[in-house]
């Protein structure tokens, strides 16, 4: 059975809390790069929710935009890299990564128009013993891969499995990924869009369904909707 | 003796192990490449559902346990207050857990107070040296034992109300910084009950925010946040609008479809403005006395008189009533910033009458007050143990502190969840009498500012290694919460209610029989056999969820409103030297500042500054024009009670003449995360009290800034020339 | 006079000693020189080994600045390798009669180049020790490399051009081998014996030679063509704003050809002096050396016009956040190239008399390729930092660690030019003695002038 996983952003609902974020990190064994290399730009975070100021009528708002990675159909990342270390996996089309493939030329994270790419400049360590915590469904990542969001893999692999084992296929909503299980307002949904009743096929429907920079044809299926405004000022 | 065969199959057996466990080994070392390892490698594992107590709200959790240690912790579907949703400090539960510099062993000092020098002792020494330390003071006063804790629920406030019961000393403190006195007496003054409210916000049509912080750290942020996603998207036809006033566009405001910036501390004026409105357009639907409200003074808050007194645009206001009356059910809330106030129950209180005014209490979509004490019905006293009202106990505290200075304990009990020499003012000097205690005992997971005063430190489990019971503040619908260890105690550490019991056991007489259980697991048994709760079936779930909500109890002061006494917030220190109000608000990430340690909340950037690691202060572009200062500057900060540096970050959607800053950063001792990440603001405040209920009063000193040399650089996550641009990205 | 006049005032071991002077004596200011270049070098090599120790982060580098100074490095000098086969070949097949003693030295400068850029892209890897992950050979990983990335067949082009080079430059020197094999003794001897691979100077020898060296001139432009262009098609194919551009290909080729030919002038200059090859390397060489120099200039500014215009121009906002950081966060990096590319240069070397001092043209050419590098740097920098998610933008500046890939760059490139003149004939004695050959003097009124009578291609039996 194939899927075409994709995550809806519902901007109306989110909120900014920031769950999603450590939801993501603790799920994916993501790195703490401490104070020094944070302002170096090296988050390791794989999904950030970036605060973008607005003016509107005169008026400055912010706006939240969660920013896992796009999962795009036609991924820039994929064709650059020598080594196929990051390839469209077949079962899920989902842009994976091979961390022991990678050989660090970074080309795909210079061509990732939506910059989401993470790279391990270190060997980042857990101190013990806060290496107990770290996710067995997935390894750590050594110095000098790249890394990126999986849309949590290792969930859809575990409901993959589970489905088999029960003879039955993946249920919709079955399989989420860390920060969609968490989000509280309930922004981000997932689900796969080869499954024509999910929720995630409805909603591709909906009026104020956008993707980033569109313009690119990178056909990404991280999608959002819009935040609406109610009337007023 | 080992016969041919035997040798054989045992010798097999060790090949076959060993040709095998090179095979297991070898993923490690001979690398797959075509494969992600994510594709096979699968484990079996345990979900332990439990309960979180990174923050008073009272989420339920599930734990997954892989091979005997915790892994990540998710919200309990099942849980009426997060439905299955965690916000990140609760996630972050699992980095205390694991914490490096967690205790796991008692330690006694070893050096001078306060010095946090100590050296580990075993639990046999520090028991009896406690013992020892309780059995003096019985014998000599018992009323000179004082006990400092958080506000506790459930069993663990029941062992130690009785305890201090039992021992005879009526001396127990629990602090709280952010604790709802003002809510409480609003709610009492406006609906007639004294207690926390449930806003309902996913049946809302028109939520009218006073300086809201339910999204990030007001009582229950995930179940608000729960309900305010389905507010916004879950019906059909129904998107609901969302209007917030107040002097910062917090993370709260920039969720609403309408900001009106309004001066700090003028809450309750606004939403006078707003009353006025009602009653003069006969938009009210309260029964009765809308006409007394209005002779009682509520004529004379027209909207530009409002308007002048909030710096927000009269049309505005007259606009926001209008649309408040007209989607029913609307629902009018304050936050912190109002209720941390010199007047916050005034500006509470004033919020409330909205609800009444718009007839919003009682209705889906509005106010209601269920009855929490439902699930207790029939325990009596023992009712008000489980669930303390949600206060700060302000008071006490600084009634406290005025016995401390006299030598008026000579032993205190100390339990960790709770910081007061971070968090109280500096004036009320609390290092310095809590230090003048001859015999200070701690029960805690981590050295803070408080724990480390202690002659002896008791290390206590984690929240998710211990036993324990929870009713949540809002949103419970009658559930209660049960706590478990979810993995095995991962260092030496021994729960302060198992502590107590087996103290009281020892000290026998009143005490002893006072605290009839064998352990903690045994206290909660016994407490809620009586309710008919089978805890095997309870821990399965992580609670007992009625599934529907406890009956409403009526709000007998609706139906006849009064206007609230009317009172200006006061702010110290001289305008002319202290030309900004201070606004301080808790990090959604650090809270009160105990998540200062774990470096995931350290990390995660704050949503509106999107500074990570460190402190910053917020003015308007125009105010630091003023001041001659850029965005990143240092800058110290001065209040009549003290100075600070921080980093300046413009926020251009703040009142001017205001500086605001975010409570939690600025630990001198709470490990390696938490010190040298910039300054304490509660070292900035006066001690004020709130007017009417005695809730500490944050928002109450004026500051000024001026530049200063800092080393290194406010760390943000979002390019400073980049945030403006978010067209780019479309 | 007749034909053969000029070089009837030479002799085979004149002409080595002369030319070949620094294969002959060896100074105390040679081996001061090249133990410095050698420290120089390895400190390089230590940044370099301290880097694979501890991690890519000891570079300035960050998200969105995943590239840095070593591929400004790589881009640097593949465009510096340019010149010289480019020029050789191309002056060899349209018999630039002036070109005989640049050959060999731009030769060189091509395969030095060539070997210095070509260290950059194996030492950014973040894995660097699994760079032959990359070689498409059948393995145990089961893997095959992506040949749809820029980045292979930017290898290829690498390689490819690097085997030309060389073969290149050995061809050429075949002659000359065998000039130093019969006027040396000892080692040196027995090395030029082998490289010269008995060449003796026969009739159906310099046919043959001839020959092949034209085909090989021939062949080798595409090649070079092609190099650049790949190069910055490792950019151009990237939908990064700034760097997605059609027109890269023709302007790194240009940009390469006018950095290249700077540096071809440099080395002249410094060879010239170091062995005082006055007697070859006259003003006349720099004149002709200046006008290409000076044409290069103009096609250089033409097409970095034409790019630069369209990216301002159109406002999109993403290529727009690019261009208009030229005028704001790095304009001191815009300054320096544009002086040094161009206002500098344009005029200097519009004046006969600027291109003939070898002072002057030696300040310029440098200059050029200072400014050069900025312009790799700002091609590479701000693209990248300027990306098309604001949000992350942030800056770059490197580390001492990618200030030591610089200086030991430029040290390795200068080392392994030093010991190559010290062992090789530096200039192309042969092709000096068919130039020679060729000149006639000739009486013009009052004057005596020698003049080339025939055309550059050596007719059979014209051989010296």
């Amino acid at each position: 059975m194939k899927h075409r996983w994709a995550m809806v952003i519902d901007m109306d609902r989110c909120t900014g809390c920031g769950a999603c974020v450590v939801a993501c990190v603790a799920e994916n064994n993501t790195a703490v790069v401490g104070e020094e290399m944070a302002a170096q730009g090296r988050l390791m975070q794989w999904i950030r929710v970036v605060r973008y100021w607005r003016v509107e009528h005169g008026e400055t708002r912010a706006v939240f935009v969660p920013t896992p990675c796009m999962q795009c159909e036609n991924a820039p990342c994929e064709i650059v890299c020598p080594v196929y270390a990051t390839y469209h996996d077949e079962d899920d089309n989902l842009n994976a990564m091979v961390y022991n493939r990678c050989i660090g030329t970074r080309y795909c994270a210079n061509n990732c128009p939506y910059s989401v790419r993470v790279f391990n400049w270190f060997d980042y360590k857990w101190e013990k013993p806060l290496d107990e915590q770290l996710n067995p469904d997935l390894t750590t990542r050594s110095r000098g891969v790249m890394e990126k969001c999986t849309y949590c893999i290792q969930r859809i692999r575990r409901g993959k499995e589970t489905a088999l084992k029960e003879g039955r296929p993946v249920r919709d909503g079955e399989v989420l990924p860390a920060c969609a299980q968490t989000c509280p307002p309930g922004a981000i949904l997932f689900g796969d869009l080869n499954d024509p009743e999910s929720a995630v096929s409805r909603i591709m429907k909906d009026l104020r369904r956008f993707r980033l920079m569109e313009h690119l044809g990178t056909e990404p299926r991280t999608v959002y909707l819009k935040r609406m405004r109610g009337p007023g000022r | 003796m080992l016969d041919r065969r035997e040798f054989l199959k045992i010798s097999g057996a060790t090949a076959f192990a060993a040709l095998f466990g090179g095979c297991e080994r070898m993923p490690q070392k001979l690398i797959p490449f075509v494969i992600p390892p994510e594709h096979y490698v699968l484990g079996e594992s345990l979900w332990y559902a439990s309960a979180c107590r990174q923050c008073p709200a009272g989420c339920g959790i599930v734990v997954r346990n892989s091979a005997g240690r915790a892994k990540k912790i998710e919200g309990n579907p099942l849980h009426p207050v997060n439905r299955g949703k965690l916000c990140a400090r609760g996630h972050a539960g699992l980095q205390a857990l694991y914490h490096p510099e967690r205790l796991g062993r008692p330690l006694r000092l070893d050096g001078p107070r306060g010095s946090g020098k100590f050296k580990e002792i075993p639990w046999e020494e520090a028991l009896n040296l406690l013992l020892s330390g309780l059995k003096k003071v019985r014998a000599e006063a018992p009323s000179s034992l004082l006990m400092l804790t958080d506000p506790m629920r459930g069993h663990r406030n029941l062992v130690a109300a009785r305890f201090m019961k039992g021992f005879g000393s009526p001396n127990r403190v629990a602090w709280d910084p952010f604790g709802q006195d003002a809510q409480l007496a609003a709610n009492e003054a406006v609906y007639g009950v004294r207690d926390l409210p449930e806003a309902d916000l996913a049946g809302t049509r028109y939520l009218l925010s006073f300086s809201g912080d339910f999204l990030e750290t007001g009582i229950s942020p995930v179940h608000y946040g729960y309900a305010y996603g389905r507010m916004r998207q879950a019906r059909p036809t129904v998107r609901g609008k969302f209007v917030h006033l107040g002097p910062r566009l917090s993370m709260t405001a920039a969720n609403a479809d309408v900001f009106l910036p309004i001066a700090l501390g003028t809450e309750g004026f606004a939403a006078l403005g707003i009353a006025h409105v009602l009653v003069k357009e006969k938009l009210t639907r309260a029964a009765g006395n809308a006409s007394a409200l209005w002779e009682a003074g509520l004529k004379e808050y027209t909207p530009e008189e409002v308007g002048k007194r909030t710096g927000a645009v009269p049309e505005d206001l007259v606009e926001v009533a209008r649309e408040f009356a007209s989607n029913q059910p609307g629902l009018a809330l304050a936050g912190d910033g109002a209720a941390s106030c010199t007047n916050g129950v005034f500006h509470l209180s004033c919020v409330a009458l909205l609800n009444v005014l718009a007839g919003n209490v009682g209705k889906t979509g509005g106010i209601s007050f269920p009855d929490r004490l439902a699930p207790f019905s029939g325990r009596g006293a023992e009712a008000g143990l489980l669930l303390p009202p949600p206060g700060s106990g302000y008071e006490d505290v600084r009634d406290a502190i005025g016995k401390m200075g006299k030598g008026a304990f000579r032993l205190a009990i100390f339990s960790g969840d709770t910081n007061p020499a971070f968090t109280l003012a500096p004036s009320l000097s609390f290092r310095e009498a809590f230090l003048s205690v001859p015999m200070i005992v701690s029960f805690a997971p981590f050295l803070d500012e408080t724990s480390s005063l202690s002659d002896l430190v008791l290390p206590t489990p984690t929240y998710l290694e211990e036993w324990w019971d929870d009713i949540a503040p809002v949103g419970h619908g009658g559930a209660v919460t049960f706590g478990q260890p979810v993995v095995p105690p991962y260092r030496d550490t021994r729960p302060m209610p198992d502590v107590l019991i087996a103290a009281a056991r020892e000290l026998g007489g009143p005490v002893a029989s006072a605290l009839p259980w064998g352990s903690s697991r045994e206290c909660i048994e016994k407490t809620y056999a009586g309710m008919g709760i089978r805890l095997e079936e309870a821990h399965r779930d992580g609670g007992v969820f009625p599934g529907k909500e406890a009956a409403s109890r009526p709000a007998p002061k609706a139906g006849k409103p009064s206007l609230p006494q009317v009172s200006e917030a006061s702010f110290e220190g001289d305008p002319a030297r202290f030309p900004l109000l201070l606004h301080v608000y808790p990090s959604i990430s650090l809270y009160d500042g105990r998540g200062a340690n774990l470096s995931w909340l350290q990390e995660l950037p704050d949503p509106i500054a999107t500074a990570v690691w460190r402190n910053w202060v917020e003015v308007n572009p125009a105010t630091a024009a003023k001041f001659g200062l850029s965005d990143g500057d240092g800058v110290t900060v001065s209040s009549p009670y003290g100075s600070i540096t921080a980093f300046l970050v413009l926020h251009p959607a703040i009142a001017e003449g205001v500086a605001a800053m975010p409570l939690g950063q600025g630990h001198t001792r709470y490990g390696r995360n938490a010190v040298n990440r910039g300054d304490n603001p509660y070292r900035l405040l006066p001690s004020a009290s709130e007017g009417a209920s005695r809730a500490p009063a944050r928002q109450s000193t004026r500051v000024s800034l001026a530049r200063t040399k800092l080393s290194g650089a406010l760390v943000r996550t979002v390019s400073t020339e980049g945030q403006w641009l978010y067209e780019n990205i479309l | 006079m007749k034909s053969g006049d000029h070089l009837s005032r030479w002799n085979g071991g004149e002409l080595y000693r002369d030319l070949s002077r620094s294969n002959l004596v060896t100074s105390r200011w040679w081996y001061i020189g090249v133990a410095a270049l050698l420290a120089v070098f390895l400190w390089g090599v230590c940044a370099f080994v301290y880097m694979m120790l501890t991690g890519i982060g000891v570079t300035g580098l960050s998200r969105p600045v995943f590239w840095g100074v070593m591929i400004i490095l790589f881009v640097f000098w593949v465009g510096l390798s340019h010149s010289g086969t480019l020029i050789s070949a191309i002056l060899r097949i349209t018999g630039a009669n002036w070109r005989a003693p640049v050959l060999r030295g731009a030769e060189a400068m091509t395969v030095f180049a060539l070997m210095v850029g070509g260290l950059f892209p194996i030492m950014h890897l973040g894995r660097n020790w699994r760079f032959y992950y990359v070689i498409p050979y059948p393995n145990e990983r089961q893997l095959w490399p992506n040949f749809r990335s820029p980045l292979l067949w930017d290898g290829v082009a690498i390689a490819t051009y690097l085997t030309g080079s060389v073969i290149f430059l050995y061809f050429g020197m075949i002659p000359d081998l065998a000039i130093a094999r019969d006027h040396s003794t000892g080692w040196r001897k027995k090395l030029y014996t082998f490289l010269a691979m008995g060449f003796r100077g026969t009739h159906s020898e310099w046919r043959r030679y001839h020959a092949a060296s034209t085909l090989f001139a021939v062949l080798i432009i595409p090649v070079a063509v092609s190099v650049h262009s790949i190069v910055s098609w490792d950019f151009a194919m990237a939908s990064v704003p700034g760097w997605h551009s059609t027109i890269f290909a023709p302007y790194f080729v240009a940009g390469a050809i006018y950095s290249g030919i700077a540096g071809v002038v440099s080395v002249m200059a410094v060879l010239r002096r170091t062995f005082r090859l006055e007697k070859v390397l006259t003003p006349l060489h720099f004149d002709n050396l200046g006008k290409l120099l000076l044409t290069m200039t103009l096609v250089w500014g033409y097409f970095y016009f034409s790019e630069f215009l369209t990216g301002w121009y159109s406002r999109f906002p993403e290529d727009y956040a690019v261009s208009s950081s030229y005028f704001g966060h790095y304009l001191p990096l815009f300054l320096v190239m544009i002086v040094c590319n161009f206002v500098i240069p344009l005029p200097m070397l519009a004046f006969r008399k600027v291109r003939r001092s070898i002072p002057a043209i030696f300040a310029v050419s440098l200059v050029v390729n200072v400014g050069m590098w900025a312009e790799r740097a700002l091609i590479i920098v701000p693209s990248l930092a300027r990306r098309n998610d604001p949000s992350v933008w942030h800056g770059y500046f490197p580390t001492w660690v990618e200030i030591s890939y610089i200086t030991g760059s430029i040290a390795f490139f200068a080392l392994l030019y030093v010991l190559f003149s010290k062992i090789f004939p530096i200039t192309a004695m042969s092709d000096i003695k068919e130039h020679l050959f060729q000149l006639t003097d000739r009486t013009i009124g009052r004057a005596t002038v020698p003049t080339v009578s025939g055309g550059e291609s050596a007719e059979e039996g014209e051989g010296p």
